[in-house]
Order: C-alpha cells, then structure tokens, then sequence
C-alpha cells in the first residue's frame, strides 16, 4: 500500500522502490530510492505526515512542458455527431508531499516511466509536450497504478463530418486525478468541432466509488489567467 | 538664512527648497512603489513584461511630481508646452542620435523581437539581454561582460533571437568507415536517440547518409528538442553516439589515403614497425 499518508517514521519497499523517512530532533530525514535514482532530503519541521499521491504528469524530468500529449496507437474513426467512450493510458508520476492536517507541501516527484517530449504544433507557436502511446480500450483496462493510470475520454463528435482521432491533448491545468491502492484515473471529454479543431477539458469525478483526489500542483488558484482546457487548433 | 528672501519674480527661497524636497520625495516614492511592484508579481508574470509595466509607473510618477511641483512654484503648463515645444526642436536638431535611439526604443517595444533573458545575437555580440531602456539595451555576455547596444543600432540591424521559438533543431555529421554498416550505424543512433528524454518524438530526429567523403561515410544526426534544453543536450550527445556506436564495432574514421604504385614489381615493400 503506497498512495494515501503515512505516519512517520515510516519505510516503504516494493520492488524497485524504497521511501524511508526518519525523525530526529525536530526534523526529519528522507530518502528515496526508485530504481537507483535516489533522493536524499532533510526537513525541519515538527510532527508531520507523508502524503503519497499520483500528480500531474509534466513534472519529470523536467518541468517544460504544460500539456500532456498521448498518440493512439490506433486511429479512431467516428461518424458525425456521435459521442463514444474509450479508455487510454498515461503515464505515472507519483509525488511526495510532506505536512500536517491535511495542509501538503510537495517533497518529492519521481517515476517508473521513461519520459519523452514532442511538439504539438510548429515551432513557433506550438506545444511542447509531454508524450506518451497509449493503446485504445473499450473496457477499463487492468493497469500497475505505479506505471500506468487510465484515462476515461468521451469523444463527442459535434461535427457534421467523420472525423479521425489519433491523439489528444491534455492541459496540466486542471487535471483531476483519482486514485485508490489499485487504480489511478482521470475522466476528461473531448469535444470535436471541427475536422481538424477539438477541445478537451477534465471533469471533476472519479472512475470509481471511493477513490481519493490527488491535491493539484497546477491548479487554477495558482495560475488564475490559464484555461484548463486544451485547445487542439493543429490536428486531432 | 532668510527663508523669505525672493530669489526671481515671485519666487521664494522656500518654495525652491519645498519643491526640491517634493521632488525628492516624489522621486523616492516612485522607487519605493516599482520595487513593490517588482517583489511582489516577480512570480506571477514574465520578467518582460514586468520591467515594461515598471517603467511606466516609474515614469508615469516622476511626470506628476514634476507637474505638481512646477505647478507649485507657480510656473503656468501652457507656458512650458509653448517653450517646451521650441526646446524640444531645438534639442531634436541638437541631439539627433539620442532622438533616433529613443525612437528604436519604442519600436523595439512594441515589434518586441526579443524579451529580457532571451539569448540573442544583436550585430555579432551574442548574449543574454539583461535590459531594454529607451534609449539602450543591455546585454551580458555569455563571458559575463555587460555590453550596451544604442537602440537604433539594435534596431537597425540584424537579430537573431535563438529562443524564441519553444523547439530548435541542432545536428552533427559523424564520419564512420567505409567498411562499416552504414545502415546498422543509422539503426544503432535511431535506437539510441529514441531513449533520450529531450530528443523530440515529433518531429521525429532524421538520420541519414549525407556524404560519400574521402576517408568517410558521413551520417548526418539532425535532433529537435525544446529550447530550454537543447544546448545541454548538444554538449552531451555527441560523445554518446560516438561510444555507443564503438560498443557496436563501428568506428569514427581517421583521414586516410590508399596509395597505388604504377610500379608494382619494383614498388618499395614496408614491413609493420617502419
């Protein structure tokens, strides 16, 4: 059991990661160690817990990126003015937040996905973005919640063409992210309205009953001029 | 000292010394107020912008003092636009060069081809612009020389920003031997560039046989990546392709020249060690 908080001290292992933070003295030392990178931190402050929860995916190994890009593995053709849900996957960054009465700071990100960008758009006045493939699922795939969360889109094709999807692209603003021991998820909905022209925004619910909200580094309250939606001008 | 005492018309002693001080003390406010400025939406706008919203309110401050105080000594407005305009023909004719950078200026900030902390290449002089005044703009060296630049040079000239697109293409040509797999070599930096983080997916890095040189097949790497990492990574890849392409016995060629003797009967024989 990883994600939700932990009392300290605690030690946590599972297979290519250890997080063990100790107290000493007002203060307490942290280490973590996922597959051999390892982060070492001190932290001075009184009684406090750790908070382990999935966040937005933009954040490593760099923060340069603002949207997440995921390419289909396969196209998806839709006929017009019809909605559909499918399933993808995206990648998992997990954070480690440090606090007390459920006031959180960011400690820590790291991942077990190897990171690649793109640009979505010219060079000039595109995105850069983080990338990831996804395959396309009807059915709720089965995921490692430590590798892999899903993500539920319903595309609605308000167009009066067919139109084909092979990627879609998410704003890191606003992202909502759920998570339980044994599934990470986000809901969004894309919206096609034109052959070429979709937008995509994030909805504020959890794919299952029961399932916690990751706290947000790029919520709107910090970045209150920034739309939440992605707007997809060069290309579905 | 007579506090009193006229010193021209109507004008007192008192009141010069009240307007300096107004104007000191108008001059320190606005100081006090852009710095606040600065401090506290230093995170919450770029720097750009940010300097430019200051130095209007700086200057926007130092306008009202100065109208307050002019107003104070009892110096009539429509008077000094009438005088101001003939001074300002005057100072024009006088000082055509300060005129023609102040006017680059404003035409720097409104075409806007470059922001503050950009790295750029103004006439040769590359660095990052540190600032745009009215009249200069200044740039530190990547040496950690501060240059000045007169606007109308800079806008007069050619600039080449190298960040203001969010993606920059950089390559590298590596010359391989002709004994060796040019194909596997171009499969082996594919493979490799595919696990680097910043190597743009799209568009995609090409990679390719460029030229049939006189001691080497010269592949040519040709990368995408963002910006902001494109120099480090520039610094690091080379050296990369080169040990991953030696761990997959292709080698880097070193110039060499096949010699044929017309006399081969009689051609001098070098044994290993001459």
């Amino acid at each position: 059991m990883i994600f939700g908080e932990h009392t300290i001290p605690c030690d946590i292992n599972q297979s290519d990661l250890q997080i063990t933070v100790l107290q000493a003295q007002n203060s307490f030392s942290y280490l973590r160690n996922c597959a051999g990178n390892i982060v070492e931190k001190l932290i001075l402050m009184n009684l406090s817990d750790i908070l382990i929860a999935p966040v937005e995916p933009i954040n490593l190994p760099s923060p340069v990126a603002s949207y997440l890009m995921i390419e289909f593995a396969r196209e998806i053709m839709l006929e017009p003015e019809t909605k559909q849900t499918v399933y993808l996957t995206f990648p998992i960054e997990t954070g480690v937040f440090v606090g007390k009465k459920g006031k959180f700071e960011l400690l820590d990100v790291f991942t077990f996905t190897k990171p690649r960008y793109t640009l979505y758009g010219e060079p000039r006045n595109g995105f850069i973005c983080k990338y990831w493939k996804s395959r396309i699922f009807l059915e709720e795939p089965e995921t490692d919640p430590m590798v892999e969360g899903i993500i539920k889109l319903d595309i609605d094709n308000a167009s009066h063409e067919w139109v084909t999807v092979n990627k879609a692209l998410f704003n890191g603003v606003g992202m909502k992210i759920y998570y339980n021991q044994n599934c990470v998820s986000m809901k969004a909905q894309m919206k096609v309205l034109e052959e070429e022209v979709a937008e995509i925004q994030f909805l504020s619910s959890a794919l299952h009953k029961e399932m916690k909200k990751s706290p947000e580094l790029y919520s709107l309250k910090r970045l209150s001029v920034v739309s939440k939606k992605a707007i997809m001008l060069e290309g579905i | 000292m007579n506090l009193n005492h006229i010193v021209y018309g109507n004008l007192k002693l008192s009141n010069i010394l009240f307007a300096v001080l107004v104007m000191v003390l108008g001059l320190i406010l606005a100081k006090i107020i852009s710095n606040y400025l600065r401090r506290s939406l230093k995170t919450k706008m770029n720097k750009d912008r940010l300097e430019l919203i200051i130095k209007i309110v700086y200057y926007l401050l130092v306008l009202v003092t100065v109208i307050w105080v002019l107003s104070a000594l009892g110096i009539k407005l429509s008077g000094l636009m009438v005088a101001g305009g003939f001074l300002g023909i005057i100072i024009g004719f006088a000082s055509q060069s300060i005129v023609g950078n102040l006017v680059s200026g404003i035409f720097l900030t409104i075409e806007r081809p470059m922001k503050i902390g950009n790295a750029v290449n103004i006439d040769g002089t590359v660095g990052i612009v540190e600032d745009i005044n009215i009249i200069s703009t200044r740039l530190r060296t990547f040496d950690g020389l501060d240059i000045r630049i007169p606007n109308e040079k800079v806008f007069t000239t050619s600039i080449t920003n190298y960040v203001s697109n969010i993606a920059r293409r950089f390559e590298y040509s590596i010359g391989i031997r002709y004994e060796d797999d040019a194909q596997k070599a171009i499969d082996i930096i594919i493979k490799f560039l595919n696990t680097e983080s910043f190597v743009l997916v799209n568009p995609a890095p090409l990679v390719f046989v460029a030229k049939l040189d006189d001691s080497s097949v010269n592949i040519a790497v040709k990368i995408w990546s963002p910006v902001s990492q494109w120099y480090s990574l520039y610094m690091r890849l080379l050296w990369d392709i080169k040990v991953i392409l030696e761990e997959n016995d292709i080698c880097v060629a070193f110039p060499q020249q096949v010699i044929h003797f017309a006399d081969k009967e009689n051609a001098p024989t070098i044994k290993p060690g001459q």
